[in-house]
């Protein structure tokens, strides 16, 4: 289960990605006409992944994946359209993790791309887990600086996994501020769904 | 949009798997497009004209193209090495025969649907391994079957 924004201004595409979506991935994903409607509804909630158009009207594709990483949003994105040129892709990549998809395109082409984003998500989740670890149990002054903003790049790359949380709760714990990572780690308990702890944090957990 | 049979429901398992290109967003064109796209086929329509593409109802899902179908370069930026089926539906037959075979030679399309306007040009496509699909034979054979149907009845009504 994935939740998914498709941004585009042309209606029938737009349903076409939602049914192919939802067929591929079970899932329902929300709808945005422009880039505007797309970044209040960023606002609100976190998403797995984000499909845009780059020909919007007002605010461009380009330019909403922009605003997006500025606001601290760091969610995949696959850009999906007819018209960009190489110099279009170029410069969005560097907002990475950024895929593209022209127009028109077959069920197969867009489950491959999006399986690649997602799994990269991970991929890029996992690394900013270790280099995260190896702040909080670094001693130099200004690592848990670090560490934290690492862990709110995170969040908002997984905003359900409990994680973030975990780690965010043993920043706090060395900061002396066991109030606010009680809340942490009860937020992180709340998420877990499985119980499975911190998969990676017996180090952590045993300090 | 009629409801959902048990048949069109078995399609529906059809998941956009199925790539279908549809040349021409006349009436014809417009409404084959509609109806495969609501079953749960992957539709491309092709259109010369920007303004006949305004005529897709609000519930078509799929895409639309701006380009003349003829020009290989239209289909390729259409993705017909990836179709599974194309359809021609313009007005005029030899754009139709040319457009079906640019997409059954060079792309190596193997369903190819065509509409022919003029029943004598039937046997053309056909030869060149095209489905034709004739509105007049069509209206000719509808015709012939009604009519036996009612000479039927009639004289099943004697005996």
């Amino acid at each position: 289960m994935i939740d998914v924004l498709v941004v585009d201004d042309e209606r029938h595409v737009r349903k076409l990605l939602v049914k192919m979506i939802s067929n591929a991935f079970e899932c329902s994903p929300k709808e945005a006409e422009n880039a505007e409607d797309a970044l209040k509804m960023c606002e609100k909630e976190r998403f797995d992944l984000i499909t845009t158009d780059i020909k919007l009207e007002e605010i461009d594709g380009i330019e909403f994946i922009k605003r997006l990483r500025l606001r601290g949003v760091f969610t995949p994105i696959l850009i999906i359209s007819a018209y960009a040129t190489p110099e279009d892709i170029a410069g969005a990549c560097r907002f990475g993790p950024i895929d593209y998809l022209a127009k028109p395109f077959t069920q197969d082409e867009l489950k491959k791309k999006i399986k690649g984003l997602l799994e990269y998500k991970k991929g890029s989740f996992e690394r900013y887990l270790r280099e995260a670890e190896g702040f909080i149990h670094s001693n130099i002054p200004g690592d848990l600086n670090k560490a934290e903003q690492i862990v709110r790049v995170m969040f908002s790359i997984m905003p359900s996994s409990p994680t973030p949380h975990y780690l965010m709760a043993e920043i706090l714990e060395k900061r002396g501020n066991q109030e606010l990572a009680e809340v942490h780690r009860n937020a992180a308990k709340a998420l877990d769904v499985n119980e499975h702890g911190y998969s990676r944090g017996d180090e952590i957990e045993t300090d | 949009m009629s409801t959902d049979t048990a048949e069109v429901m078995k399609l529906k398992q059809i998941n956009y798997k199925f790539y279908v290109i549809i040349v021409g967003c006349g009436k014809i064109g417009l409404e084959v497009a509609m109806r495969l796209s609501h079953i749960g086929f992957n539709v491309t329509i092709v259109e010369k004209d920007p303004s006949a593409l305004s005529l897709l109802p609000e519930d078509y899902g799929g895409f639309a193209i701006i380009g003349d179908a003829a020009e290989r370069e239209t289909l390729k930026r259409a993705k017909a090495d990836k179709c599974d089926l194309l359809i021609a539906t313009t007005s005029d037959d030899p754009t139709n025969y040319f457009v079906s075979l640019i997409g059954a030679k060079i792309f190596g399309i193997t369903n190819v649907i065509s509409l022919v306007k003029n029943k004598e040009n039937v046997a053309l496509f056909e030869k060149s391994g095209i489905r034709a699909i004739s509105p007049v034979n069509l209206a000719i054979e509808t015709f012939e079957r009604n009519i036996l149907e009612g000479v039927e009845s009639v004289a099943g009504d004697e005996k």
